[in-house]
């Protein structure tokens, strides 16, 4: 167990700047992600923290003790690669106990330790196969416990379950939610599937041109980011750009380009100053006839409706011209707005879609 | 293929051939040229030395190559093509030549004709074929192997120990049985450097056609190709190393 503390570390290959001063602090326990497009620097952070590339400038600390000085096999961290790294000259049970025997463990405790590990990851039954014999997510599952059992202070993850299909991811996510949680370590894990980063980790860093751009817990970042661009990477969402005006009772509006207006929350708005905004498609309500009393309530008509299973993403085509994404869900027991061929959401038909003050976001 | 085949099948089958001399198609059938192997001025002592030579001169190569191709694959070097190439030239260069300049070369160190300047002038021969192939096996294995090894705690000799040269496996089979077999039926090296008792294999069955026309060195050939071809045929059921050789 373990705090960690990457102390705004700058890395440049060449002339190309890849890490420029990152920063992050991880505490006992803790299961942050670093989330980003590839190339964003992400991995680099990774490799740095293990020691198999050296940043030029600040520091890298666990439990206050620099680690920069150490080469990789002293540094005692659990790896876990994206393509699993497992040796295939080795069995399950070689593979896992590799860290132990480098450890100097004694025979009787390797026996013992490996079988715990390979208890907790459900893999009991396989312990003398070879990687090549193995389904993806048992190597998954056995990188994992070769990770745990050496006892590291901080688990590292690459792309955890990349090489995952769909189905296996899911049924992951929950197992290694579970085993996170049991060993109860410090973890970091780094991934591009927003998915995976907001369902697997108690704060989400999300990582854009060499920065970290924003942390926080993953509702929180979803919900309500700081920066533009999190929130353009993170989900998607309408952006839309307009200039504050108050009305005379005192309350604020966005003017947005094409005539579109918005009632927002007024807190800290100045009259004229001109905001960029951000609309999840989820927080949009569609509704076949107009309601007065909801505000922001607009109609457009429909351009495209794409079927995503739990959800459609309708595209709507409001007065002022723009195109606005909204998703929408079957209620249940409501009105029958089906995705059919007759009803509310059929191509080329008019609806009314509305959204609520909070529901907007608003950056500078 | 016609032509590949051909000398094979036509060595296997003189000599099996009862007559005196090498004739196709065959008139009769013996084994007397078998029997006859023996004949062969020298042709054990010859063999024994040969095969010596061969592996220790594989040997060597080998081990070369493992470190050359370490420092060509993985390290940034400057540079790295041509000396890349400059380690693979032996292959492309006349063998005469590299025969003669060799025996100067040992004459000039005052070791001509002795078995070690043998070996040495037959690793110069054969070093190419294994840096080819670890080249190989090296560009195929995953360093992030060797990085989770590292991070499990495994120092740099302990990493290249118990994972890299594992991985490895193929091709140094593979370099290490070809290097053998192009030292030990090479002739126009060896011829250079050989004087009096030390004589290898290739040189004496030459001696023995230059003087005679009957059909025992097709025989001795024959036995040859059956136990090369069952060496290679374990190593490429073992460890698959004829993918190495050709390249990928």
């Amino acid at each position: 167990m373990a705090r960690l503390e990457i102390d705004s570390i700058r890395l440049a290959i060449g002339e190309n700047e890849i890490l420029k001063g990152v920063s992050l602090d991880i505490a006992e326990g803790e299961c942050v992600s670093i989330l980003g497009p590839s190339g964003c620097g992400k991995t680099t952070t990774l490799r740095a923290i293990a020691g198999f590339t050296t940043p030029h400038t600040g520091d890298i600390r666990i439990n206050e003790r620099s680690i920069l000085e150490l080469p990789p096999h002293k540094r005692n961290l659990g790896l876990v690669f994206q393509d699993y790294a497992l040796f295939p000259h080795m069995t399950v049970t070689e593979n896992i106990a590799y860290g132990l025997v480098m450890r100097k463990a004694s025979k009787v405790d390797i026996r013992q330790r490996v079988g715990q590990i390979l208890e907790l990851v459900q893999l009991s039954d396989l312990e003398n196969r070879f990687p090549s014999e193995m389904s993806g997510g048992q190597r998954q599952r056995v990188a994992l416990a070769r990770a745990l059992v050496i006892h590291p202070d901080v688990l590292l993850l690459d792309e955890p379950l990349g090489a995952l299909d769909r189905k296996l991811r899911d049924q992951m996510q929950v197992e290694f939610r579970r085993i996170q949680h049991e060993v109860g370590i410090t973890t970091i894990f780094v991934t591009h599937d927003q998915e995976e980063a907001l369902s697997l980790s108690d704060r989400v860093a999300v990582m854009l041109d060499g920065q970290i751009q924003e942390i926080g817990a993953p509702e929180t970042l979803y919900q309500s980011p700081i920066s533009h661009d999190v929130m353009t990477f993170l989900g998607a969402s309408n952006v839309l750009t307009g200039v504050i005006a108050y009305d005379e009772n005192g309350n604020a509006k966005v003017e947005c380009d094409g005539g579109l207006v918005l009632k927002v929350n007024t807190i800290g708005l100045k009259n004229g100053e001109r905001k960029r905004l951000g609309i999840r498609p989820e927080n949009f309500t569609i509704s076949s006839t107009i309601d007065t009393q909801v505000p922001n309530s607009f109609s457009g008509k429909i351009e495209e409706c794409i079927y995503k299973g739990a959800y459609a993403d309708v595209y709507v085509r409001v007065n002022s011209g723009h195109l606005i994404n909204v998703h929408y869900k079957k209620q249940h027991g409501g009105n029958n707005y089906g995705i059919a061929k007759s009803g509310t959401v059929v191509i080329g038909s008019t609806i009314f879609i509305s959204v609520h003050p909070e529901n907007i976001l608003m950056f500078t | 293929m016609v032509f590949l085949v051909f000398p094979v099948i036509l060595t296997v089958v003189v000599s099996f051939n009862g007559s005196q001399f090498i004739e196709f198609p065959p008139t009769s059938f013996s084994l007397d040229w078998y029997a006859n192997i023996s004949s062969i001025h020298r042709i054990g002592s010859a063999t024994l030395i040969s095969l010596g030579i061969g592996l220790m001169a594989a040997g060597l190569a080998t081990v070369f190559a493992i470190g050359a191709a370490l420092v060509l694959v993985r390290y940034p070097l400057p540079a790295k093509p041509v000396l890349t190439a400059f380690l693979l030239s032996p292959v492309t260069l006349p063998t005469v030549a590299i025969g003669i300049a060799l025996i100067q070369f040992f004459i000039m160190l005052d070791v001509a004709f002795t078995w070690y300047s043998l070996v040495f002038g037959h690793i110069v021969l054969i070093v190419a074929y294994p840096i080819r192939t670890i080249i190989a096996s090296l560009t195929l294995s995953d360093t992030s192997l060797d990085e989770a090894a590292a991070s499990l705690g495994a120092g740099r000799l302990t990493v290249f120990r118990t994972i890299t040269l594992p991985q490895l496996r193929p091709g140094l089979i593979s370099g290490f049985l070809f290097a053998f077999l192009i030292s030990f039926d090479n002739y126009p090296i060896s011829i250079f450097l050989v004087r009096g008792e030390l004589t290898t294999m290739p040189i004496e069955v030459f001696n023995y056609i230059s003087q005679n026309l009957d059909p025992t060195p097709a025989a001795f050939s024959t036995l040859y190709i059956v136990i090369v071809s069952i060496v290679i045929m374990l190593a490429e059921r073992r460890y698959g190393i004829i993918s190495l050789a050709v390249g990928k």
